[in-house]
């Protein structure tokens, strides 16, 4: 666990990244020939307030999840772009990564768009092995913290004991989030977040390794889990949802309500190490491809 | 190459012939004597003020309505084609009248559009329904009066010639005309039904080519696009089927509004494909199946079948406070192809009608 709960905060969400856990961009990696190095934005360790995924009830009603203070134990890298469409293709061209439809070998600027949870994971599965580092999809709750006051997650709804209430709330707050435009925009449109990191929230969703999970909240705060469904991911974006691990595209054409993702896309976070310790490890990997 | 309407032109001027369609009436026209009422149409979902029944006498309901060629947003992905609109609007506003009323439409068709339009009444008698009358090039209006002469929902559209009717169709030209008897809407065996609102629903097919690539294709003028398109017409396997002009048109922001114990009536048309709507967690009450107010509704229904060509009408009174979808039953074409509606109703939550006994959880 890279995060230690310190119990339950009474206020609601907005996930207010301490600031004084200051970004620091790192040096680029050192990476084999196929891999393009990456730029990562370095996440202190920090403390902030997180309001968990998935469905939670307190005495037999639905409630929303009850934000508790949570703390970064470790240093993390997180990559301040999404993964590129060239970046997916050399994955694709490794026989590593299934081809999808869409995808430009040669759009270095573009993020890859119509990716399931499933190929996100391959992708990060070739990545650390073409590396030696050990990349990965990032947790919902280390999402939370790289994206700081991009932070959206879920909005607050009135609880109370008539279901219809919250349901039409939940519509409501969903209608009034403007839909954005489908195609993908040149890294760097939506911005740097406080902590250097770029692009988030605006028109891709991105996978987190967060499983849908069920939890009974008791009268002293603790949320005990009841189920959990890890062929269901928490996305995270201008809102946060779950989607089932093979869905690329998640619009729901509006039949039931709810509002889709825009798009579906990752980026990768891996443990912080020195930058001397990164360039042996880069160096090991080159001398095991040799 | 001589057309239909180069024939009912030539037949008008005709002087003596035997069977002319032209704007001279066979028989005496009472219309002249009556009351004439001018009222102001109003876009769809949303329907004109009026009454549900009447006690005043027939009278001319006149309206107006300017064709409307423009290009249109039809999907969440910014699809655009060039459509063609009655007053603007997909599907053209819904026009009330009363049984033995007369309906009285200009329609304009302004210099800035490209092409000749017209208007078949599917509520009209005689004249292609009113089609051969209407025939209007770019920079001309006309006037039709007709008698509504049957009480029920109808259909009109625009019906120019050959391959130009189905492709008008296809491009936005419908909507309705609800006539209702005079004493209002029963239940078949003489109980008044009432409505707190009205919504019309126009369920639309479009058929969008797309290039080498799967994209869809964007063309400079309508014109430009009618190969390519009336060739993946005759496919018959629409690329959007959307409830208002465009997938989203009736769902999330621009849900239709409503209350619990509130009665709502709803119009739903399909000018060309057979469609079967539903409301999900919901019934027809009263389903006027096919239309038409001289037959009795069926009750209770739980989808109801709208063939293409006709609108049908349906009494449902809310009980249950949430969200409703309202959707055409065929759920490739609700949701993957966009004909989906959503009702948000607000009130008290009946627990005898439906409980949760227990909440989702572990098994045992």
């Amino acid at each position: 666990m890279r995060f230690s709960h310190l119990g339950v905060v009474a206020a609601v969400l907005a996930a207010t990244a301490s600031l004084a856990a200051a970004a620091v961009l790192a040096p680029r990696s050192v990476a084999p020939a196929n891999v393009a190095p990456e730029s990562v934005a370095t996440l202190q360790p920090g403390r902030f307030s997180y309001q968990p995924a998935g469905d939670f009830e307190s005495a037999g009603q639905t409630i929303d999840a009850p934000a508790r203070a949570t703390q970064l134990d470790a240093p993390l890298d997180v990559m301040v772009e999404p993964v590129s469409q060239a970046e997916y293709a050399r994955c694709v061209a490794a026989a590593a990564c299934p081809k999808l439809k869409g995808v430009d070998p040669a759009a270095a600027n573009l993020p890859v768009v119509g990716v399931s949870w499933l190929e996100a994971t391959a992708y990060a599965e070739w990545y650390a092995a073409a590396t030696g580092e050990d990349w990965r999809l990032p947790t919902d709750e280390e999402w939370a913290y790289a994206a700081a006051e991009r932070f959206h997650g879920e909005p607050p709804i009135a609880s109370g004991d008539d279901f219809a209430r919250r349901w039409l709330a939940k519509f409501d707050a969903d209608a009034a989030t403007a839909r954005q435009s489908k195609a993908p925009k040149p890294f760097g449109h939506f911005g740097l977040n406080a902590l250097g990191v770029a692009d988030l929230s605006g028109n891709v969703w991105e996978w987190t390794n967060s499983c849908y999970e069920r939890r009974a909240v008791d009268a002293n705060g603790d949320a005990r889990l009841l189920t959990r469904n890890c062929r269901v991911r928490a996305l995270e974006g201008e809102h946060r949802m779950f989607m089932s691990d093979f869905i690329r595209d998640g619009v729901t054409g509006g039949c039931s309500a709810g509002l889709p993702p825009t798009n579906l896309g990752f980026r990768l976070v891996r443990a912080h190490a020195s930058a001397v310790a990164r360039m042996l490890s880069g160096v090991g990997a080159l001398l095991a491809a040799l | 190459m001589i057309n239909r309407r180069d024939l009912f032109l030539a037949a008008g001027a005709a002087a003596g012939a035997a069977t002319v369609l032209t704007a001279l009436p066979a028989m005496a026209e009472e219309a002249a004597d009556l009351p004439r009422r001018e009222v102001e149409l109003v876009a769809p979902p949303f329907v004109h003020p009026h009454e549900q029944a009447t006690r005043r006498g027939a009278e001319v309901v006149a309206f107006t309505m300017t064709i409307i060629e423009k290009e249109q947003v039809i999907d969440d992905d910014g699809t655009k084609i060039h459509v063609f609109t009655y007053n603007g609007s997909i599907p053209g506003p819904l026009m009330v009248v009363h049984e033995g009323d007369y309906l009285e439409l200009t329609l304009v068709n302004p210099p800035t559009n490209a092409f000749d339009h017209n208007i078949d009444f599917h509520a009209s008698t005689g004249a292609l329904g009113g089609g051969a009358l209407t025939h209007i090039n770019p920079g001309e209006e006309v006037t039709l009066r007709f008698k509504a002469t049957r009480a029920g929902v109808f259909i009109y559209h625009c019906a120019p010639e050959g391959p130009m009717i189905p492709w008008h169709v296809a491009l936005g030209m419908n909507g309705a005309v609800l006539v209702l008897p005079r004493d209002g809407l029963t239940d078949g065996s003489g109980k008044p039904l009432r409505y707190d609102r009205v919504y019309y629903v126009g369920e639309q097919d479009f058929y969008v080519p797309r290039d080498a690539d799967g994209a869809y294709k964007t063309y400079a003028s309508a014109a430009d696009s009618f190969v390519d398109m009336t060739a993946l017409m005759r496919g018959l396997i629409p690329t959007h089927v959307v409830f208002n002009g465009a997938v989203g048109a009736l769902t999330e922001k621009n849900a239709l509004p409503a209350k619990v114990g509130e009665t709502v009536l709803i119009i739903h048309s399909s000018a060309m494909r057979d469609t079967r709507p539903h409301l999900i967690g919901g019934h027809g009450d009263y389903v006027w199946l096919m239309g038409k107010f001289a037959n009795p509704p069926m009750r209770d229904l739980e989808t109801w079948i709208v063939p293409g060509g006709s609108a049908v009408a349906a009494l449902y009174t809310f009980r249950q406070p949430g969200v409703y979808a309202y959707l055409n039953h065929n759920l490739i074409e609700a949701v993957f192809l966009g004909a989906t509606a959503h009702f948000r109703v607000e009130g008290k939550w009946n627990d005898d009608l439906m409980t949760q006994v227990r909440r989702p959880g572990p098994i045992g």
